[in-house]
């Protein structure tokens, strides 16, 4: 059986962040589906959806900023491991903050990695060339 | 002021001229002295109170014009003195109420002694001549209007003084208390302060790090169509927007410092100079000696290395030639260490060996040498951070500038844990 494309959802209040993504993706010719939640509280949102389905199709991972308005990253990551439905999700960190606090809260958390964005289009294209290895070794959680 | 200080109480000093005194109607006078400590406390033990003493509330008086204040202008027919300590005399004497008359003979005299504030005064109180023409020697009821007129001048002096003790020590609460206000006021700004200084690189590097991606995207779209001239300032664009990272790293370090705990452990002088030499890329035309004698302490070795390397990579950047040598060399002042950068540069006229050291100073454009303008203002920190100092010398119209940083040794205790190094290892690394 053919794997389905895996699907990201982009947690991140910058814009540019995404515009980044999504410049890198159509540079690496990715067809993936591309959702944004511009802080926690719109993620969670996305992610439980109405009626107990989510616009979300899995399988999905979450590339998650830590600092953001209203819902934080962190935040988010409690609120995620602690909901039944969601506790199996693959969450990434992408952020600015190289803070060895940051990234330890953050794996208590289990994520599956932490990535501190650097400069220019190379941060990008190198975290989609990586998912795209990660997602055709590991199966994701439906 | 140390029994005031031990005591926690007023305490009054014996006969004094205060400086206070003006030259003309010059009076004897006493100061009164109430201490207050710090941090709301109340020392129980006297070396509490001395640990915690924060400064006096003082007083001087004069004795002349605070008795007058007393007694006013009733007293026609007594005399009265007032003298420090137990002996009448001429040295000791404070207040007369008619001055001249001190060895006068009188009829009816006595001397009260008493203690107040922790010192010992006499008041000597005597009849005045028309005091005995008045009055006829066996009348007991003048001998009981005296004793009564006396009993009511020394009632009077003391609540005077008691008065005059509480004020003081109202004076000394308020004092404390604003004082206290100001030392919190100023322990939150300066929280403040660091806490600004840790937050504004971090919330700016967001947005100079989206100026970076879009100068990016927009010379990759524009590659086509773009003139030379564009293409230039889009050059000058990513220049002047990495400049900005590198000023905001600089900036974060800088608050950062001080905020780690020490590892304290013992250094090799030597091994932390090729330390430092691994750290930097040093250009083909320089030499840089080390000393093979640097020496060996207790302490945190990161904040020595950071210096260190600081002042090599600026002897490098800002050497005016391609060739350059620089020595780094060491000694053991017995309680501290110090290190010494020497160049062969252009040297640093001395007009500038104060500003060198300021934050975001540069001394050329950074156009010509690519810099935050925060290293030495780092190394500054860093070395005041330990105790230690640091100075420059460099001649005017001489070649070449020196560096020279003290660092206090760590205490021995902490780090007699680590073994030592042998001398083998030693004559490696050097």
């Amino acid at each position: 059986m053919a794997a389905q494309p895996y699907k990201i959802l982009l947690v991140d209040d910058d814009d540019i962040c995404a515009m980044g993504l999504k410049r890198a993706m159509r540079r690496l010719d990715l067809p993936n589906t591309f959702y944004i939640a511009n802080d926690g509280i719109e993620a969670l949102e996305l992610l439980r959806g109405n009626d107990n389905a989510s616009p979300v199709e899995t399988p999905y991972l979450v590339l998650l900023d830590l600092d953001m308005p209203r819902m934080s990253g962190h935040e988010f990551l409690r609120e995620v491991r602690s909901d039944p439905r969601l506790s199996k999700k693959v969450v990434f960190v992408l952020t600015t903050s190289a803070a060895e606090t940051d990234k330890v809260s953050a794996y208590d958390k289990n994520i599956a990695g932490y990535i501190v964005k650097s400069d220019a289009e190379q941060t990008f294209l190198n975290v989609l060339g990586m998912l795209e290895h990660y997602c055709k070794v590991v199966e994701l959680p439906c | 002021m140390d029994r005031a200080r031990d005591t926690d109480d007023v305490a009054i000093s014996g006969k004094v001229t205060p400086v206070q005194e003006i030259t003309t109607d010059v009076q004897a006078g006493f100061l009164i002295y109430l201490p207050f400590y710090g941090e709301g406390a109340a020392p129980k033990s006297i070396s509490d109170r001395q640990a915690l003493i924060k400064g006096f509330v003082y007083s001087p008086f004069r004795m002349g014009d605070l008795m007058n204040g007393v007694l006013g202008e009733s007293l026609r027919d007594v005399d009265l003195q007032v003298y420090d300590g137990q002996v009448v005399g001429p040295e000791a004497l404070m207040f007369a109420l008619s001055p001249g008359e001190l060895a006068a003979e009188a009829n009816y005299s006595a001397n009260i002694p008493f203690e107040f504030g922790g010192h010992s005064w006499t008041l000597h109180v005597s009849s005045q001549p028309n005091f005995a023409a008045d009055h006829s020697i066996a009348d007991p009821a003048v001998v009981l209007v005296a004793c009564l007129i006396i009993s009511v001048l020394v009632f009077g002096i003391l609540m005077t003084f008691a008065m005059t003790r509480r004020r003081a020590q109202e004076i000394a609460k308020e004092k404390t208390r604003s004082l206290e206000e100001r030392t919190e006021e100023l322990a939150r700004l300066n929280q403040e302060l660091e806490r600004f200084a840790y937050a504004a690189p971090h919330d700016l590097r967001s947005p100079r790090r989206a100026i970076s991606s879009l100068t990016g995207w927009l010379e990759d779209d524009l590659q086509p169509v773009l003139t030379d001239d564009s293409r230039e300032h889009l050059a000058l664009m990513k220049n002047r927007v990495s400049r900005m990272e590198s000023l905001l790293t600089g900036l974060l370090q800088y608050s950062r410092i001080g905020r780690g705990d020490d590892d304290v452990q013992l250094i090799n002088g030597c091994s932390v100079a090729v330390d430092v030499l691994d750290l930097i890329d040093v250009p083909a035309g320089f030499t840089i000696e080390v000393s093979p004698d640097l020496p060996d302490f207790y302490g945190d070795k990161a904040p020595v290395t950071h210096v260190l390397q600081n002042l090599v990579d600026n002897a490098i950047k800002h050497h005016d030639r391609t060739d350059g040598r620089i020595w780094i060399t060491g000694a053991d002042l017995g309680d501290k260490v110090s290190f010494t950068v020497t160049d062969d540069g252009a040297g640093i006229p001395e007009e500038y060996h104060a500003r060198v050291f300021g934050m975001f100073q540069t001394l050329r454009r950074r156009d010509e040498v690519e810099g935050s303008g925060l290293g030495l203002a780092m190394v500054k920190r860093y070395v005041e951070r330990n105790g230690g100092d640091i100075t420059l010398d460099s001649t005017d119209g001489a070649r070449g500038a020196a560096f020279q940083f003290t660092w206090i040794k760590a205490q021995q205790m902490a780090a007699a844990r680590t073994a030592p190094v042998s001398q083998d290892t030693l004559q490696e690394a050097a």
